[in-house]
């Protein structure tokens, strides 16, 4: 006999073939022991789960030599008839080619006609959802009050598309998605009578791709066969999937802990390039954080997650570092992402500006990640990881001392620290202060804000040396970083004046890495604040004087003779 | 003609022969993958393997099966594609009555279903039961640019066999060859076509696309000091390439891409390579969050358009009202 698809081979032919639909098998078993059957029924649920295969069961059930039995012989004649599809008694209609009102007038013609060989005239009318409404409602009334031989089976996988009419007519039996041990359980038996051999991680990965459906399933298993003959391994269904590696996962997991915008994008090119499925990458990663979650909220995960223990082992070291807001908004993203990628044929750039989003979702400004924020410092204040602000100084002073140790510079940072602390500003402070504002050319600003516990000079002194422990961090931002001059202190910022816009973006984008590297090797800490050495001047000018500055604004003034009583920033977007 | 013909898809190849040499062909397939990544040509080379008298696993080109396979006239070899939009339920119909028919000389009856996609709802259920138990001699091979525009339950009834995208470096390396382009060239064509060979072909062949490609660069690159006026003169320029629009978004879409790379200083990663200069000029107007709403517009439009019967006029002229409202002055 020529090659068969394996699903059509192993479609399940009695009852105890069919997998995972319990309650389903159960009501019809017992409906067929104590002599209840209906006249018609209704199989629905999604693909794969075996609707049509239990409708001819059905029908063998019922017509069987032996009489209607839950013991299907599989022998005699009239089971073998329905399992090749020729017998008299039992027909299978295709009700989306045959949809109109003219194939179901015909129907009911025949149904007249008694059983010529069995017990019953069984009608299975598959895809019923593609009928037109015309031939429905022709339908009802024999579909009401058939003669006492004939069973109708309708099936189908959107039972929505049907009218009320009809399915108040029927026994409605809900066909469930079928679970992955279900599917696991099935792949093996099949391989095993194929004389294949498979291992658990492939089956697990075929059960959890298949989505459900066992015709997917086999379907999958019978190409992987096609690919690597009788014995197959995790990787020949990785293979025909175009499934991403689980390292790969976690990879990306740990560039995002980090903010790695570069080595994500990196990974992305390397999945296309290398042709993987890309919405199948996406609900993996899905499942990936899932996992995640469920290991962070929850303390017997061993019936929720079906991964190895080692593999556990270092989810579980992931987890460490993250919180459960923030994994919920990645699963979030990566939601938006799955059904932009359904939509589009672009699906590279989708990924890329997903993964993007992913990385960089702590920088982003929405309410979410705000809110994400909020809840990690107050975690870390419970945790009592924030210590107050002179206990830190403190401990800045001890920082600065051991640096002082070490370059025997002029001025001895940790008497500054102290000179800071106290209340009463210090001279030579000013002194310097004004210095700096000479060389910008702008006193009256600057005077207001004189500096808190650094001065301009000491950074500008050891900006060099800062540039260099940078640059053991982060090559690329001390790079960009070489651009820029510390330009003055203000409010407890730091300005830093850069020649170019893109520099200035980039050293934006990254503005705690440097915060923290400032904090950590001179002792302070400062917020950074970047701008365009070109526009210093006028960023100076406050935003409120170019306004009032502005001819417009004195011409409204002079035609109204009126005057200014408040500026306000408007949101612009 | 044969399997080698096929650029850059040995995963596809390798299944794809495994199951004729070990008389395991399944009798339905989709082919997924982009548009011009090679699913056509390889269907075809599949439908003529199937059925050549010679060999096995491949088309010999010469016995008598494949010679008419290749003069378009062999007679178990079918191909269907839409009429005007779509493909109608009749043509599946006459598909399911001629199917019946056994094959009239070879062992094997291929249907080839080109842009599957293109079924309508009702001519896509009713293929379902024909797809899922087809007579012994016949395979159907379903083609399709987007998997997620089939049916589930079509989907679940066939061997999915995945495309991909076609290497830079194959690409780049198989066009110098066949057109003796210049290496500079070469890779322009084939970052642009992103792993589309056959569209690299298509920009070669047709001098025009690469023009407007310039044209629309010109046009995003003077785009922020463009008054609405214009804007609207620019929306009948467009439509004089109606056929054409979709590309057109391509190419919109890519460099608000590459500018979106840029700022975050991933400069080898662009596409737009040859415009390198431009691009760094035009991110000095933007911030990150206005190209990435940009590029929303941008791909809400084109699935608009390609998708759903909309105004064309209208929805071109929304969109770029729309980006001139994403930026800040």
């Amino acid at each position: 006999m020529a090659y068969v698809s394996l699903y059509r081979k192993w479609r399940p032919q009695t009852f105890s073939d069919i997998v995972g639909q319990d309650n389903v098998v159960k009501t019809l078993k017992n409906a067929i022991k104590l002599d209840r059957i209906a006249h018609a029924y209704l199989f629905c649920g999604p693909r794969g789960t075996g609707k049509t295969s239990t409708a001819k069961i059905l029908a063998k059930a019922l017509n069987c030599e032996d009489g209607p039995t839950v013991d299907i012989c599989g022998e005699c004649s009239a089971c073998n008839k329905i399992t090749n599809n020729n017998s008299i008694d039992v027909l299978e209609i295709d009700a989306a080619s045959n949809r109109g009102i003219n194939e179901i007038r015909e129907l009911r013609e025949k149904v007249k006609f008694s059983p010529t060989e069995g017990n019953y005239k069984v009608y299975i009318i598959d895809e019923v959802h593609m009928l037109t409404t015309e031939a429905f409602n022709a339908l009802l009334k024999t579909l009401e009050e058939p003669p006492e031989y004939v069973i109708f089976i309708l099936a189908t996988t959107e039972p929505n598309k049907l009218l009320s009419t009809i399915l108040s007519r029927c026994q409605r039996f809900d066909f469930g998605r079928l679970s992955i041990n279900d599917i696991i359980e099935r792949l093996s038996y099949i391989s095993e009578q194929e004389e294949v051999e498979i291992s658990h991680k492939a089956m697990s990965a075929i059960a959890r791709n298949a989505g459900g459906g066992m015709r997917d399933a086999i379907s999958i298993l019978d190409q992987t066969i096609s690919y690597a003959g009788s014995e197959i391994t995790i990787d020949d269904v990785s293979a025909v999937l175009g499934m991403v590696d689980r390292d790969i996962l976690i990879g990306l997991t740990k560039i995002m802990i980090d903010h790695d915008v570069e080595e994500a994008l990196n990974l992305v090119s390397d999945i296309i390039g290398q042709g993987k499925n890309i919405s199948q990458f996406v609900d993996d990663l899905i499942h990936h954080f899932r996992n995640l979650l469920l290991l962070k909220e929850c303390t017997d995960t061993n019936k929720l997650i079906e991964v190895g223990a080692d593999e556990k082992e270092e989810l579980k070291s992931l987890v460490g570092d993250l919180l459960v807001g923030q994994i919920l908004r990645w699963i979030e993203i990566l939601n938006e992402m799955s059904y932009d990628l359904k939509q589009t044929t672009q699906q590279r750039l989708i990924l890329e500006m997903g993964i993007i989003k992913l990385v960089k979702s702590e920088t982003d400004k929405s309410m979410d990640t705000i809110l994400n924020r909020l809840t990690k410092l107050e975690e870390q204040v419970a945790n009592g990881q924030i210590v107050s602000q002179q206990q830190d100084q403190a401990k800045d002073e001890e920082k600065n001392k051991k640096q002082q140790q070490v370059q025997q510079s002029s001025k001895s940072t940790s008497q500054q620290a102290k000179q800071a602390n106290s209340t009463t500003p210090k001279q030579n402070d000013e002194k310097s202060q004004n210095h700096t504002e000479h060389e910008h050319k702008d006193s009256k600003v600057a005077d207001l804000d004189a500096p808190e516990d650094v001065e301009i000079d000491q950074i500008k002194s050891q900006w060099n040396e800062f540039l260099d422990y940078l640059k053991k961090q982060d090559m690329k931002l001390a790079a960009f970083l070489r651009d820029a001059k510390p330009f003055k202190i203000e409010n407890n910022k730091l300005l830093l004046a850069f020649k170019h816009e893109f520099h200035k973006n980039q050293i934006e984008n990254k503005k705690q890495v440097v915060e923290k590297a400032l904090k950590k090797l001179l002792g302070v800490s400062l917020r950074i604040e970047c701008i365009v050495a070109d526009n210093n001047k006028q960023q100076e000018k406050s935003e409120e004087e170019k306004v009032r500055d502005h001819p417009l604004v004195k011409e409204a003034l002079e035609l109204f003779s009126g005057q200014v009583v408040k500026v306000e920033k408007l949101d612009q977007k | 003609m044969s399997f080698d013909n096929v650029l850059g898809q040995e995963t596809v190849i390798t299944i794809l022969q495994n199951a004729l040499n070990k008389d395991r062909l399944s009798h339905a397939y989709i082919f997924t993958g982009k548009q011009g990544v090679g699913k056509g040509t390889t269907a075809f080379e599949f439908a003529k393997a199937a059925n050549c008298h010679n060999q096995v696993d491949d088309a010999c080109d010469e016995c008598l099966s494949c010679r008419k396979a290749n003069n378009d006239n062999h007679p178990d070899i079918k191909e269907i594609k839409a009429e005007g939009a779509s493909i109608k339920i009749e043509q599946i119909r006459e598909l399911q009555q001629e199917i019946m028919y056994k094959p009239y000389e070879s062992k094997k009856k291929v249907y080839i279903i080109y842009q599957a996609e293109d079924m309508t709802l009702s001519a896509a259920n009713s293929l379902l039961k024909t797809l899922e138990e087809p007579p012994s001699y016949a395979i159907i091979i379903l083609l399709t640019n987007n998997l997620n525009q089939l049916l589930a339950t079509t989907i679940s009834r066939c061997q999915l066999v995945r495309f991909k995208r076609i290497p830079y470096d194959l690409i780049k390396e198989n066009l110098i060859e066949d057109y003796d382009l210049t290496a500079a060239k070469g890779q322009l064509i084939a970052s642009l076509a992103d792993g589309r060979y056959d569209y690299a072909c298509q920009l070669i062949e047709d001098e025009e696309q690469l023009e407007r490609r310039e044209d629309v660069i010109e046009f995003l690159v003077n785009f922020p000091n463009i008054d609405k006026v214009q804007l609207f003169e620019k929306v009948q320029d467009l439509l004089n390439y109606k056929d054409e629009i979709n590309q057109i978004l391509e190419v919109m879409i890519t460099w608000y891409r590459d500018l979106l790379l840029l700022d975050l200083g991933q400069e080898d990663k662009i596409i737009n390579a040859d415009y390198l200069d431009e691009l760094k000029h035009n991110l000095v107007e933007f911030e990150a969050k206005e190209i990435e709403k940009i590029i929303e517009v941008l791909e809400n439009s084109n699935e608009l358009i390609k998708n759903y019967n909309v105004n064309l006029r209208l929805s071109l002229e929304v969109m770029l009202l729309k980006l001139k409202r994403v930026r800040r002055f």
